[in-house]
């Protein structure tokens, strides 16, 4: 209980969101999240449409926050989204 | 060769009535209240319901079927159409073909003498008479399949041009609304989509189209409406969303989670334009190209005596 009001508290850097998506991705394609480029397109892991829906929802449940499908249109490498999600969260708090 | 004119080449009947004969109920709960399952036509103050009243409007006016004998409605859903033609419109006989059997039987349910639906493909189609106006709104997309290349798609899609054109008076309108590839290709088209929604299809793109209705219809108009799919869809996931629970009291947590996704999926691609929506007015060419049965004769070069 004491770890669930600490979250509530602070909310994820972009760097950490950055660590859960490289983490997601290298887990989903099974690789080395090392392996794991943010600055390259979603594209070039293979993320189709679906795919950027259902990593979407798994983030705002991470994040406990609603967030659009279509993020992954504008916010294009786990960085930009990361950037983006960071600078964002703190205004949601 | 004739294969194209006698058959249907586009999805078969059980591959559309895995989408729409889900339960007519379900579809209440997050369709506007004239359940009409296509792309709404949005001002900024619109409800989901009037939007599509004036996408409804366009069409028919956009096939100038007001006051019309016969209109011919191919892939009626559950008949919003119809119904606006011979309520608002004045038409005498409305025509609705459908391969859904949820659709028609729910259609027939209210018996109304100037409305007729057919449990059938426009392949099938054999009117007696001849229609002053054709509507087709959101069926097109059912009229390929996945793994058709381009020249067997643009031979089906002519098929169906044909058809309407003898079907249609001199001079008269077909409206056509479909959504298209826009910045993708075939090879994109969404596994998920592919599979779990709309087997046995394959959207057109808008070279295909025009390709197909050559020298039997003339392009009027054009309208690339793809932000009014995306709002289309935003709403009806928020009807579902509102409506969560009893959607799932009737067909299940799973195949509500499919719709979600399918929704959001759908509002991803509009967004990014890789899905592209289309109206299109398409005018009768009553006279259709032939060519010169032999090499151009030169006139006004022999002097007259």
């Amino acid at each position: 209980m004491e770890i669930q009001s600490s979250q509530t508290t602070t909310v994820p850097t972009a760097t950490e969101i950055q660590t859960w998506l490289v983490e997601y991705l290298g887990e989903a394609l099974e690789i080395d999240p090392k392996q794991i480029d943010p600055s390259l397109p979603f594209q070039d892991y293979g993320l189709d449409s679906s795919a950027a829906v259902t990593l979407t929802g798994d983030l705002g449940e991470w994040l406990n926050r609603e967030l659009d499908p279509t993020l992954l249109v504008d916010y294009t490498t786990i960085e930009e989204l990361a950037t983006y999600l960071g600078e964002t969260e703190e205004m949601v708090l | 060769m004739n294969e194209t004119t006698t058959q249907n080449p586009g999805a078969a009947p059980a591959a559309i009535q895995h989408h729409y004969d889900v339960s007519n109920e379900f579809y209440e709960l997050w369709l506007d209240r004239t359940r009409t399952y296509s792309c709404a036509l949005w001002e900024d103050n619109d409800t989901l319901e009037t939007a599509q009243l004036r996408k409804i409007d366009f069409h028919i006016e956009s096939s100038r079927a007001e006051g019309a004998d016969r209109v011919l409605d191919v892939g009626c859903g559950w008949g919003s159409t119809l119904d606006r033609l011979v309520e608002k419109y004045n038409v005498r006989q409305a025509v609705g073909l459908s391969l859904s059997e949820a659709q028609t039987q729910w259609i027939r349910e209210t018996e109304r003498p100037q409305i007729e639906v057919r449990l059938e493909s426009w392949s099938e189609h054999a009117p007696t008479e001849p229609y002053d106006a054709i509507i087709s709104i959101g069926a097109f997309e059912h009229f390929a399949k996945l793994h058709q290349s381009s020249a067997q798609k643009i031979a089906g899609y002519r098929a169906f041009f044909q058809h309407c054109h003898q079907w249609l008076k001199p001079g008269s309108y077909l409206s056509l609304q479909t959504i298209t590839y826009g910045n993708a290709k075939p090879e994109d088209f969404n596994s998920f989509l592919a599979s779990e929604i709309f087997p046995d299809t394959d959207l057109p793109r808008l070279a295909e189209i025009a390709e197909a209705c050559e020298h039997l219809f003339e392009i009027v108009a054009l309208r690339s409406d793809r932000s009014c799919y995306e709002r289309t869809c935003r709403a009806w996931l928020a009807n579902l969303k509102q409506n969560r629970e009893a959607a799932v009291r009737l067909v299940g947590e799973e195949t509500v989670a499919r719709y979600e996704k399918y929704l959001q999926v759908s509002i991803v691609g509009f967004y990014s334009g890789k899905l592209c929506l289309l109206r299109m007015a398409l005018q009768r060419i009553d006279r259709p190209y032939r060519p010169l049965k032999r090499k151009p004769v030169v006139l006004g070069t022999t002097k007259k005596v």
